[in-house]
C-alpha cells in the first residue's frame, strides 16, 4: 500500500502543490447477525481506498483541497490527485502558515490490536452464535433474540511530503444484543453492548444475558409524573448525551467558529468539581487508541475539565495552527464499520473521552435518594443542539427510586436540560468505568455512573 | 459492463453453491461541500467502485462485499461471490435454515434518467458556488443572523443489480441534495433553522429552481423564533405542519410497517393486518413510484418492479413494506421494498416516499379546529422504538394557538407520545401537501427517502421541551 502512496505524493509533487498528504485503509469486517433467535447471516466485507490531501500556494495564499478513490489503480489515483488540486482552487486557507504535521517520533501503543480477530474461522462465529441465543434465553418469557458480532481488522498508512510516513493495524471486536420480552400483551426491551479492542467470547454471552436481563426488568413498567428530581445515569445514557453536546463543544474547531459555550471559558468552572475529564489517545486497549492520529501527529494525554475546570479545548493540526497552538493528536477521520477514512475529510475530535472514577458503589450513588430514576438507555440524544448544549430525550431503559432503592420500570420518561447545567450538578460519581462506543466506531467515552440533582423529568 | 460483470458475479456464485444469489455493482462519482463561516468545512469528489454478493445457501445467507479495481475487477467479483457462500455455508451450520425468498420472472431493463448537465462534468469549483450563494443570500436578509452553513451532496454514475432468477437491471444514478443552516442571534439567545431541498437530477436544476427562496426561508424562520418564548409542556391540541406530519409518519408508521420488523416483532402492527389503527381520515402511502420523489426508483435493490403501497386506508393498515424474504415468510405480494446504502451493505426493507394522503381542510379551518393548542412546524429529526410504539422528535418552531390564531412563538419544543393513540387523535387533514427529502438511517445505513403530507390536527400529544 505505501507504494501506491508514495505513487500520489509524487503525482501530486508533479501537479506543483506546496505539500501533499495521501491516507489509505485497509479493512475487513466480519458480522454475524441473529435475528429473532436465529443465526440469519454472516457478512464479509472487505475494502480499500485511498485519500489525497493537497495544500496549494497561489499569489502567497494557501489553499486546501481533497478528493478520494476505492479504485485503486494508478489512471484512478492520477484522476483523484487532480481532483484534489482542482477542489483546492478555490478553497482558501484562512489562516497563514497551514502545514501538515512534520512528526518523525515512534509510538506504539499496546492493546489496539488482537491477531485472533482477523483469524476466527466462520464456523467458530457460528458456534458463538449458537451460544449467544442459548445465553440469552432465560425463561419463556424471552420472545426474541438479535445479535450482532462484528469483527473489524483494519490497516491505516499515511504519507506525507513532510516525510510523515506510517501504518499500523488495529482491531476492534463488537458484539450488540437486542432482547424483546413479552408478558401477556406487553412488550419490553433490552439492549446491551460491549465493545473492546481483543477478542473475547465469554462477554459475548455476558451481553446475551445482561440484554435478556434487562428486558424482563423493563415488564410491568409505569408511567411517573413530570417533575425535578435526582437522576443517576449510568454509562450507555451519559455516552449518548455527551456525544452530542460536550464532545462537539470541546472541538477547538467548533470555539473558533463561536459554535461552542466553552469559547473563552478556559482556566473558568464550568462543571462540578468531582468532574474531570481526559482524552487520552494512547491507553492501553481502548477504542479511541491509536499512536498516530488521523494525519498522522503522535496522539497524547491531556485533561480537557480538572475538578469542574475547563484546561484545553481538542486540537488537530489545523485548527492549532489557527489558534497558535501545537496539535494534541486530536485529528480524527470519523468512520462507520468499514473503516473508510480515506473518505472522510479529518477534523478535532475526542480520541477516548475519559471521566475520572469516583469512590461511589451503585448502592452509595442511591442510597441516599428519595425520590429520583436511574437511567439506563435514552434515546433522541442526536437532536441535541450541540451550539447551546440543549438536549431533550427519551429515557428508553428507566427505573423508579425511591427511598433509596430500585423501584420498579418506568415507561416513556423524558429528560430534558443543558448538559452543562448537568455537569454543574453532578452530586456523585460511581468507581466503576465502562467504555462506550461513541460517534466513530473508533473512538470512545469511557465513563462510570454519575448522579445529578434537579433534572427536569417529564412523564 | 457492469451489469455483464455482475451477471459474472452471479453465476460464480451458482457454481460455489449459492441456491440464490443477487449481486449489486456500483461505479458513481460523489462530492461532497460544507461551508459555513466563510469556508469550506469540506469540499470533496470521490470514485467508487465496488460489488456486494448476497447468497442463500441452505436456508441462511451469506454476504460478501468488496471494493473494486479497475482492470482486475473480475478477481476481485469472483472472489466477492466465493467469500458471501463461504459465508452462507457457514451461517447455516447453526441456523434454523428457514430463510426462503419469493422468485420473480427473469426480466432485464433500464432504469435511465435524462439529463441536459451531466454531474460529472461540471467542476467541483461550479458546485462550491451553490452553497457560497445560499449563505451570502441568508446572511444578508437581517443583520440577527449571525452564521449560516450550506451543504451540497451530488452523486452520479450506474449501478447493476442482477439475480439468479434473471433480474438484470441497469440503474442510472444522478442526484443532488443541498442544504442550508440560518442561525439567528439576539442578546444571548440564538435560533437556528435548517431547510434542505433535492432532486433527481443533472446540475441543470440550478438554472430552474431560485436558490434565493430557501435562504430566505431559512433566515426568516430563524429571525421569528428570536422572539419565541420557553416551551410549555404537557398535553396539547396540536396542528402539525407537512414537515413533522412527514417526520411522524415515516418514523412512527413507516418504519413500523416495515415488514423485518413485523416478523421479528419488533413492531407495534404485528397482527394488526385489516385492523382500524387510526382515524378515518388517515390514508398513507409508501411510493417508488413518485414522479420526481426524492426516494423513488423503478426497480428495488433486490431487481423486483416497485410500487405506491397502500400502508393505512382510511384508518385501516392495509400493507407491510415487503422484500423477497419476508414476502415469502409472510406469504403476501412483494412490493419492491428492499433497499441497500451502497453495494456494501445488503439489502433491507425500507421506505421510499412516505406521505399521508391530502383531504379537504384549509389551514384556517384546522385552526378554527383547534382554537387552543399548539402549532409545531419542522422537525429536527426524532426517533422511535417500533417494538414500544412510543416516538419523540424535536420541532424547529412552535407557536401557541389562541382561540383559533396563531400566537407567540415557542422555542425548543418537543413532542412525544404513543404512535398507536396518536393516530387514532388526528382528526382534521388539511388540503394542502409537501414532500421533502430526507436521509433515513437502519442498521447504520443511511438512504435516500423522502417524507411528506399535509397540515393535520391532532387531539392532544405530549410536549417535553424544557421545564
Amino acid at each position: 500500500m505505501h507504494e501506491l502512496l508514495e505513487y500520489a505524493l509524487k503525482f501530486a509533487e508533479k501537479q506543483h502543490v506546496f505539500q501533499a498528504e495521501a491516507l489509505a485503509t485497509k479493512s475487513e469486517i466480519i458480522t454475524l447477525v441473529i435475528e429473532k433467535n436465529d443465526v440469519k447471516t454472516i457478512e464479509h466485507k472487505t475494502d480499500q481506498g485511498l485519500g489525497v490531501r493537497v495544500i496549494t500556494k497561489k499569489f502567497g495564499k494557501e489553499y486546501i483541497g481533497s478528493a478520494f478513490t476505492l479504485n485503486l489503480n494508478k489512471n484512478s489515483i492520477e484522476e483523484t490527485v487532480k481532483n484534489a488540486v482542482q477542489s483546492s482552487q478555490f478553497r482558501k486557507i484562512d489562516f497563514s502558515n497551514a502545514s501538515f504535521p512534520s512528526f518523525k517520533t515512534i509510538q506504539t501503543v499496546k492493546g489496539i490490536y488482537d491477531s485472533k480477530i482477523p483469524n476466527i474461522t466462520l464456523e467458530e462465529l457460528t458456534e458463538i452464535g449458537k451460544l449467544i441465543l442459548e445465553s440469552a434465553a432465560i425463561n419463556e418469557k424471552i420472545n426474541s433474540i438479535n445479535a450482532h458480532l462484528t469483527l473489524i481488522s483494519y490497516w491505516i498508512y499515511l504519507v506525507n511530503s513532510l516525510g510523515v510516513q506510517i501504518g499500523y493495524p488495529s482491531t476492534i471486536y463488537n458484539v450488540s444484543v437486542e432482547v424483546i420480552a413479552q408478558n401477556l400483551n406487553e412488550l419490553s426491551s433490552g439492549e446491551e453492548e460491549y465493545i473492546n479492542r481483543i477478542f473475547n467470547e465469554e462477554k459475548a454471552y455476558q451481553t446475551a444475558r445482561a440484554a435478556a436481563l434487562t428486558a424482563l426488568s423493563q415488564l410491568n413498567s409505569k408511567q411517573i409524573k413530570s417533575e425535578i428530581i435526582d437522576v443517576v445515569l449510568a454509562p450507555e445514557a451519559i455516552s449518548e448525551l455527551l456525544m452530542y453536546t460536550l464532545c462537539q463543544e470541546i472541538k477547538a474547531d467548533s470555539v473558533q467558529k463561536n459554535q461552542s459555550p466553552l469559547k473563552g471559558k478556559i482556566n473558568q468552572e464550568i462543571s462540578s468539581n468531582l468532574i474531570t475529564i481526559i482524552d487520552d489517545g494512547k491507553i492501553e486497549g481502548a477504542i479511541g487508541s491509536k499512536p498516530y492520529d488521523d494525519e498522522g501527529a503522535p496522539t497524547e494525554a491531556k485533561t480537557i475539565i480538572e475538578k469542574g475546570v475547563l484546561k484545553t479545548y481538542l486540537y488537530d493540526a489545523f485548527s492549532a495552527i489557527r489558534n497558535g497552538k501545537k496539535t494534541l493528536g486530536n485529528s480524527l477521520r470519523p468512520s462507520s464499520e468499514i473503516i473508510q477514512k480515506y473518505a472522510v475529510e479529518p477534523q478535532a475530535a475526542p480520541t477516548n473521552l475519559i471521566i475520572k472514577p469516583g469512590n461511589e458503589t451503585f448502592e452509595s450513588l442511591i442510597r441516599d435518594i428519595k425520590k429520583g430514576i436511574y437511567v439506563k438507555k435514552v434515546i433522541g440524544a442526536h437532536t441535541s443542539n450541540a451550539v447551546t448544549g440543549e438536549f431533550s430525550v427519551v429515557a428508553l431503559t428507566a427505573y423508579k427510586i425511591e427511598g433509596g432503592e430500585i423501584k420498579f420500570p418506568v415507561k416513556n420518561a423524558m429528560i430534558a436540560g443543558n448538559i452543562l447545567e448537568l455537569l454543574k450538578n453532578v452530586d456523585g460519581i460511581g468507581k466503576i468505568q465502562k467504555q462506550c462506543q461513541s460517534l466513530s466506531i473508533d473512538s470512545s467515552i469511557i465513563t462510570p455512573c454519575i448522579k445529578i440533582k434537579n433534572v427536569a423529568v417529564s412523564a | 459492463m457492469i451489469l455483464d460483470l455482475a451477471e459474472k458475479a452471479v453465476n460464480y456464485a451458482l457454481n460455489f453453491g449459492a441456491e440464490y444469489a443477487d449481486v449489486r455493482i456500483e461505479k458513481i462519482k460523489v462530492t461532497s461541500i460544507k461551508y459555513s463561516q466563510e469556508k469550506f468545512d469540506v469540499a470533496s469528489s470521490g470514485l467508487i467502485f465496488g460489488v456486494g454478493v448476497r447468497a442463500l445457501v441452505n436456508g441462511a445467507w451469506g454476504f460478501a462485499a468488496s471494493s473494486l479495481i479497475e482492470n482486475e475487477e473480475e478477481n476481485y467479483v469472483k472472489n466477492a461471490s466465493r467469500l458471501a457462500v463461504k459465508a452462507g455455508k457457514a451461517a447455516s451450520l447453526h441456523s434454523k435454515k428457514e430463510a426462503d425468498i419469493v422468485l420473480l420472472k427473469p426480466i432485464k431493463d433500464e432504469d435511465k434518467i435524462v439529463v441536459k448537465k451531466d454531474l460529472s462534468l461540471i467542476s467541483i469549483k461550479e458546485k462550491m458556488e451553490i452553497p457560497i450563494n445560499i449563505v451570502e443570500t441568508t446572511k444578508k436578509f437581517n443583520k440577527k443572523i449571525v452564521s449560516a452553513s450550506a451543504l451540497y451532496l451530488d452523486e452520479c454514475g450506474e449501478k447493476a443489480v442482477a439475480t439468479s432468477d434473471g433480474a438484470k437491471i441497469i440503474n442510472e444514478l444522478s442526484r443532488i441534495y443541498f442544504s442550508v443552516k440560518a442561525v439567528a442571534k439576539e442578546g444571548e439567545k440564538l435560533t437556528s433553522i435548517h431547510e434542505s431541498e433535492g432532486f433527481l437530477s443533472g446540475f441543470e436544476i440550478f438554472d430552474k429552481i431560485d436558490l434565493r427562496k430557501y435562504a430566505v426561508k431559512a433566515a426568516e424562520k430563524a429571525v421569528k423564533m428570536l422572539e419565541a418564548k420557553p416551551a410549555v409542556k404537557g398535553r396539547f391540541k396540536a396542528i402539525l405542519d407537512p414537515k413533522i406530519a412527514g417526520t411522524f409518519i415515516h418514523e412512527a408508521v413507516g418504519h413500523a410497517c416495515e415488514a423485518d420488523y413485523i416478523i421479528t416483532n419488533q413492531s407495534i402492527l404485528c397482527n394488526k393486518l385489516g385492523d382500524q389503527i387510526a382515524s378515518e381520515q388517515v390514508t398513507i402511502y409508501d411510493d417508488s413510484t413518485l414522479n420526481g420523489g426524492w426516494g423513488s426508483s423503478k426497480y428495488d435493490d433486490e431487481g423486483v418492479p416497485t410500487k405506491k403501497r397502500v400502508l393505512i386506508e382510511n384508518g385501516v393498515l392495509k400493507e407491510y413494506i415487503l422484500n423477497r424474504e419476508t414476502a415469502k415468510k409472510l406469504g403476501m405480494q412483494n412490493n419492491g421494498g428492499a433497499r441497500a446504502a451502497s453495494y456494501a451493505y445488503k439489502p433491507l426493507v425500507r421506505m421510499s416516499n412516505s406521505y399521508l394522503s391530502p383531504k379537504d381542510f384549509s389551514f384556517e379551518e384546522l385552526l378554527e379546529a383547534v382554537k387552543e393548542g399548539i402549532y409545531v412546524k419542522g422537525s429536527r429529526g426524532g426517533q422511535v422504538d417500533p417494538a414500544k410504539g412510543v416516538f419523540q422528535f424535536s420541532a424547529e418552531e412552535a407557536f401557541l394557538i389562541n382561540k383559533g390564531e396563531i400566537a407567540e412563538p415557542l422555542f425548543n419544543v418537543s413532542l412525544s407520545g404513543s404512535i398507536l393513540e396518536t393516530l387514532k387523535k388526528i382528526f382534521a387533514i388539511g388540503k394542502d401537501i409537501e414532500h421533502h427529502p430526507g436521509f433515513c438511517g437502519k442498521d447504520s445505513q443511511f438512504i435516500p427517502a423522502g417524507d411528506g403530507g399535509p397540515h393535520i390536527a391532532v387531539q392532544e400529544i405530549i410536549v417535553g421541551g424544557k421545564i
